[in-house]
């Protein structure tokens, strides 16, 4: 998932990706009876990218055989650069997969069958179901995950006794909700802070009205009920003052530094968050489910996997080696880090140590309880206009109906071609 | 060469002869300084113009099949397409926003530092900074400052204002990339100025005086006539690179909120590395070129009635 720490970062990276696409991709070779593959993936940091060299590392002991050349950029260049690769057919014989963006990634991969896998001895039976879903388009197996994020609500635990409220639990409701975040409201502090992003209001959807903006055959579905109910409901949160107002902003993380900031007591993200809040906030945090709708909780599930590129001369010995980048060593080792909540529910419980301990019990009800975040080919746009425009909506500028339906029928005019 | 040698008869036919194959030389020469700057230009400038253009008239996704379709992308932008016309829309306000504020600012600080003013390379520097820092810095700088509680908003509740957030309305977000691109913009067009306004012969002035001619007078008659060839400049300068406005709004509002600071080379960053459909975000390019290159043309012929050059 997304654990770019710095969308600034990600932005110069950005301008100089378009100053000058940097080389890499392709060159995947056997020669003395050593596969080297290229192995491309995100990381945001210095520390993300070492972890993914201790994986390449246990893949070249398990298959001395082969070669891992690993190459990474920042979350949001990384797709500008896969899609840059792809136009000039160099892209990377192993691929980072996001949940969410399979879809507008599929006819770069290569579809894996029950026997490929086997062949390489992946069996998906051993991984959550939602994830293993996930990274499916239309059932076809697109990546093997790793990892695993249902939504979830973080707190800011002082302030929830500073004000006398009780802390969330993992069956509150929201109402429960409503009345802590209005009482946690006042003197230049909010209850809760608002992202304005899709995948967030596709959660309070999923509580409040038990679907999503996308069908599930694929179809985008902006004005479903459930989609409107999301809107509305969080207007009336910015209404109240219970939320701040919202700004057209570039980075992602203003919601969640609103919150380590201490400036609102609420937040909604996924669970890639908690090593850099847990490192940033000065205060004692918690986690919990997101509070129950009339038909019981429900959140948004989203993680990342690894695929192979259609292109790729040597798909045997890229699922060998995603066969241990996914491993059970790999998830375990990723875990104790504090990078990756484990997609193989054997490696679960590797993850609840130290600062994420408090995390077991939301994150288990969580991802029972949780649907894969469904997404279309043109998620990107979607994404971003959803993103743009839900600041006038949340604002209360516009009203849910004409925000949802600008959405879907802008981003139907820009598929249609 | 050889005939040079040979014949003592034909002079004046190996005159012009010799004279070529000198010229010849010396272009040999001039290409060959020109080499390094030129393989760049037709490598790096040219040819990417020219596959955009190329580009524009391809169904040409990211992944899968490309298919020579014509005028479609262009027909598909100017007809069906939702966004194109509102991102030439916010382009043209942006531009119609930024160019002459930028002029003003910056003409009026290079007056104000003329050589009178005691300090004033500190000033041109002080002025000039703002041009030299990286642009993401600034909008990150910018946004601090113009989020609801940043320090503008802290400055609005002296005044009363108790919902300060400009980023949040869509006349708010283009006003405070336009103010963050003046702000980062005009010490570039100050220096030329300051440059311009320092070439200036006294003596014209001291004619102007002489001849009773008053301050606002000598500035019409003397100063800008004698500025016109660095306001020609500026003005085509200044006027292509707001046109091709990004950075701004890409790192300060991400084109929100809806899609009112959603400029049109962000929109073609958008369909070419989001939707992965390079064919209509060149299509997008090669209408942007041809109104640049249509403004430039119209400053160009435009200039013989107001630039003086001397």
């Amino acid at each position: 998932m997304n654990r770019l720490v710095g969308a600034p970062l990600a932005a110069v990276g950005a301008l100089a990706l378009l100053a000058g696409c940097s080389a890499g991709g392709g060159g995947s070779t056997q020669e003395d009876g050593v596969t080297t593959l290229t192995f491309s993936m995100w990381a945001g940091s210095t520390p993300e990218t070492e972890a993914l060299e201790t994986l390449v590392a246990l893949v070249e002991e398990e298959y001395p055989e082969i070669e891992l050349q690993l190459e990474t950029a920042p979350f949001n260049d990384y797709w500008t650069r896969l899609a840059a690769q792809a136009s000039g057919g160099t892209e990377a014989c192993i691929l980072g997969v996001q949940s969410p963006r399979a879809a507008s990634i599929e006819e770069l991969l290569l579809p894996l069958d029950d026997d490929m896998l086997a062949d390489a001895g992946i069996d998906l039976g051993e991984f959550e179901d939602a994830i293993v879903e996930g990274t499916q388009v239309d059932g076809t197996q697109l990546a093997v995950p790793y990892d695993l994020g249902p939504w979830i609500m973080y707190y800011n635990a002082e302030m929830f006794a500073d004000a006398g409220v009780d802390e969330p639990t993992t069956d509150w409701t929201v109402a429960d909700f409503e009345e802590a975040a209005a009482a946690l409201s006042g003197d230049g502090k909010y209850g809760f802070a608002i992202n304005p992003s899709l995948d967030n209001a596709t959660v309070w959807a999923l509580t409040l009205g038990g679907s999503q903006g996308v069908a599930a055959d694929g179809t985008l579905q902006m004005t479903d009920p459930a989609m409107v109910e999301s809107v509305e409901y969080r207007q009336g949160l910015v209404a109240d003052g219970s939320s701040p107002q919202l700004s057209a902003t570039s980075d992602t993380y203003n919601a969640l530094n609103t919150f380590i900031s201490g400036d609102a007591a609420m937040v909604v993200d996924g669970p890639w968050q908690i090593a850099y809040v847990a490192e940033q906030v000065p205060f004692e945090f918690g986690v919990a489910v997101v509070p129950a709708g009339p038909n019981g909780t429900s959140t948004a599930v989203a993680g990342s996997g690894y695929g192979v590129s259609a292109s790729c001369e040597y798909p045997e010995e890229a699922l060998q080696a995603i066969s241990v980048l996914t491993g059970p060593e790999a998830q375990t080792a990723l875990a104790e880090q504090g990078r990756a909540f484990p997609s193989r529910t054997a490696e679960q419980p590797a993850y609840f140590q130290g600062a994420f301990e408090i995390a077991e019990e939301t994150l288990t009800a969580a991802s029972a309880s949780g649907e894969p975040l469904r997404s279309t080919v043109n998620w990107t746009q979607v994404n971003t206009l959803f993103a743009q425009y839900s600041v006038s909506a949340l604002n209360g500028d516009m009203t849910a109906e004409d925000f949802l339906g600008t959405v879907q029928s802008q981003t139907e005019a820009g598929a249609g071609q | 060469m050889t005939s040079s040698t040979t014949a003592g008869a034909s002079t004046t036919s190996s005159a012009p002869r010799r004279a070529p194959s000198l010229k010849r030389r010396e272009a040999r020469t001039a290409y060959a300084f020109l080499a390094p700057s030129g393989i760049g230009f037709f490598a790096f400038t040219l040819g990417p113009i020219v596959a955009s253009v190329v580009i524009a008239f391809f169904a040409w996704p990211v992944f899968g099949e490309r298919t020579f379709v014509g005028f479609q992308n262009f027909v598909t932008i100017f007809t069906s397409d939702p966004m194109f016309w509102r991102t030439v829309g916010n382009t043209l306000l942006f531009v119609l926003l930024y160019v002459p504020l930028n002029f003003v600012l910056a003409l009026g600080l290079a007056l104000w530092i003329s050589p009178r003013i005691r300090g004033r390379g500190l000033y041109r520097l002080l002025f000039f900074l703002p041009a030299v820092t990286p642009i993401v810095a600034n909008a990150l700088v910018w946004r601090l400052l113009v989020q609801p509680n940043g320090v503008f908003a802290d400055i609005a509740s002296w005044f009363g204002v108790e919902q300060f957030n400009p980023l949040g309305t869509e006349a708010g977000a283009m006003a405070a990339v336009v103010v963050m691109s003046l702000w980062q913009g005009f010490g570039y067009n100050m220096l030329v100025f300051s440059a311009g306004l320092d070439s200036i012969p006294d003596h014209l002035y001291e004619a102007a005086s002489l001849d009773g001619a008053s301050a606002p007078r000598r500035f019409w008659h003397v100063t800008l006539p004698m500025l016109s060839p660095s306001l020609f400049f500026a003005a085509v300068m200044t006027l292509i690179t707001s046109f091709q406005v990004f950075a701004q709004p890409y790192v300060l509002t991400g084109g929100g909120p809806g899609v009112a600071t959603t400029t049109m080379v962000m929109y073609l960053y958008q369909r070419g590395f989001q939707l992965f459909d390079l064919g209509t975000a060149s299509a997008v390019a090669t209408v942007l070129f041809a109104i640049i290159a249509l403004i430039t043309a119209v400053q160009f012929l435009g200039q013989r009635k107001w630039v003086h050059y001397e």
